[in-house]
């Protein structure tokens, strides 16, 4: 009977962590589908964007170089970067220098609502030694998308404008030069 | 245990309670669910679980209370989506409930007209009724529940079914949903439409790429099915916020601006001064404060919402 009793026992050990893990993931059901774990190597290391168990309605991400967690998205809590467009896209890889940095990745915000065709851009420059920067934010909400154009040394980010999503008006466009690991707008003439 | 028997004559605890058959799907309201609660806790030779009632005859229990109290009288692989802050189908004095077996997400329900012991069957009767079903609700086209679809008029039968459905797995008002893709498509409907300035914004709530990325679609895609097909991406696309669409404004933000669901009205999408790009491409600052707040935003889909109920638009 005590026997019947421990097979019994080791039986629930083996079947609780299963539970549990359906439980975790039903949990997560909420979100929206589709997003998976994503991964870039680089010269400092691995770069990863990650999905967060996290809430909120459109879910969190947190991005990474090897352990380091670097910046957490998500619209769970409000002090998070990126509460309002909390998904992330790598718009760019950019493996050759840029200065100050050895490379450097060109990253969007969006959400899934449909108030901008895509949103903030900022930048994650890296460097041989493993250390990194994250750029200031450049805001954006389009609109026709951005372009990303190449420089010897940077790169360019244009923003085509023309009239707002909803009602009337115009939006003009926008250059900005990444430049010694900032966003410079350059003056239209 | 079934609740009705292929006859449409109820079984079991339900014996006496005359049940219609209906194929097609509809919201639950909180009103109605009471009404059925009210109706089962004092139909006669029902065994099981009584409801708690008050000095007046009304439930004591609300909300998720009533709802599992109710689970009671169902059976165990059957349930009640509950919810839905529309009240359309009190109109009727029939209520419904689904059952659902597997998945409750997008599946597929099996609605059931209810109508307590001795009640008289409804005063108009659709097309789509027969003398077979006497207490079903069928509206002239599509089936909303008995009440007309906001903007029914501009979209097919089977269009209306679908969003009545969709309406009812939500746990929203169908009503709210046709607002929005009336606002979104300009009254069109048409599941190709694309935002004429350049966004790539396409089809019934004009769905960005990067929303239809996720639903395992494109915007070009979308753009080439028939509004009703697209309807299945709109389910999708809501899924997620299925209980949380509790009024127009929440539809709203479920297809602009995802964060803002639940919060209030002078919530703030966008603050001139903290995001002006935001700001100018989304120019709904009414009372030009700088700030444009979720009210705001909505207003004009309010205002398509009470175009589409007018007669010449809803069915």
């Amino acid at each position: 009977m005590l026997d019947s009793f421990f097979r019994s026992a080791r039986g629930a050990c083996r079947i609780i962590p299963w539970v549990i893990l359906i439980l975790v993931c039903a949990s997560a059901r909420a979100q929206y589908p589709g997003e998976k774990d994503r991964y870039v190597q680089t010269v400092a290391g691995i770069v990863s964007i990650t999905k967060s168990e996290s809430a909120g309605i459109e879910g969190a991400y947190t991005v990474s170089l090897g352990a380091k967690k670097l910046l957490t998205t998500g619209d769970a809590n409000p002090d998070k970067a990126f509460s309002d467009f909390p998904h992330i896209d790598v718009v760019r890889h950019f493996k050759r220098p840029i200065t100050p940095f050895d490379e450097a990745i060109l990253f969007q915000q969006y959400s899934y609502g449909n108030a901008c065709n895509g949103s903030s851009f900022w930048v994650l420059g890296l460097n041989k030694d493993g250390s990194y920067r994250i750029s200031k934010t450049l805001d954006f909400c389009g609109g026709p998308s951005a372009k990303v154009f190449d420089r010897k040394d940077g790169f360019v980010v244009y923003f085509p404008g023309g009239p707002p999503n909803i009602g009337k008006g115009y939006i003009p466009p926008q250059t900005w030069v990444f430049r010694n690991g900032t966003f410079v707008r350059v003056a239209r003439k | 245990m079934g609740v009705a028997g292929d006859d449409g004559v109820s079984q079991g605890p339900y014996a006496g309670l005359t049940v219609g058959s209906s194929q097609e799907t509809n919201p639950v309201a909180e009103q109605t669910l009471m009404i059925l609660a009210d109706a089962l806790a004092n139909a006669k030779g029902a065994a099981g679980p009584k409801i708690p009632l008050d000095d007046f005859g009304n439930p004591t229990l609300s909300g998720q209370a009533l709802t599992q109290a109710l689970h009671g009288f169902m059976p165990s692989d059957q349930r009640i989506v509950a919810n839905s802050p529309s009240g359309i189908l009190m109109q009727n004095n029939a209520p419904y409930f689904r059952t659902a077996t597997a998945d409750d997400g997008m599946g597929v329900y099996e609605p059931r007209p209810l109508s307590p012991p001795g009640a008289k069957p409804p005063e108009t009767l659709g097309a789509g009724d027969s003398p077979s079903t006497p207490n079903s609700i069928m509206p002239d086209s599509g089936n909303t529940g008995g009440k007309a679809l906001a903007w029914g008029a501009k979209v097919s039968p089977g269009f209306q079914n679908k969003v009545a459905k969709i309406a009812g797995d939500l746990r929203t008002d169908p009503d709210y949903l046709m607002a929005v893709m009336a606002f979104e498509t300009g009254g069109t409907f048409s599941p190709s439409i694309k935002n004429a300035k350049g966004s790539g914004a396409t089809g019934l709530i004009q769905f960005m790429q990067t929303g239809a990325k996720p639903l395992g679609t494109t915007t070009d895609a979308l753009a080439k099915m028939t509004a009703e097909e697209q309807l299945d991406y709109v389910a999708r696309y809501l899924k997620p916020h299925a209980g949380k669409l509790n009024n127009l404004s929440d539809v709203y933000m479920a297809v602009l601006y995802p964060k803002a669901i639940g919060k209030p009205d002078d919530f703030v999408l966008f603050d001139k001064t903290k995001n002006p790009i935001s700001y100018g491409q989304n120019p709904l600052d009414l009372n030009g404060d700088g700030q444009i707040t979720k009210a705001e935003a909505t207003s004009k889909v309010n205002a398509m919402l009470a175009q589409g109920r007018k007669k010449e638009n809803a069915r």
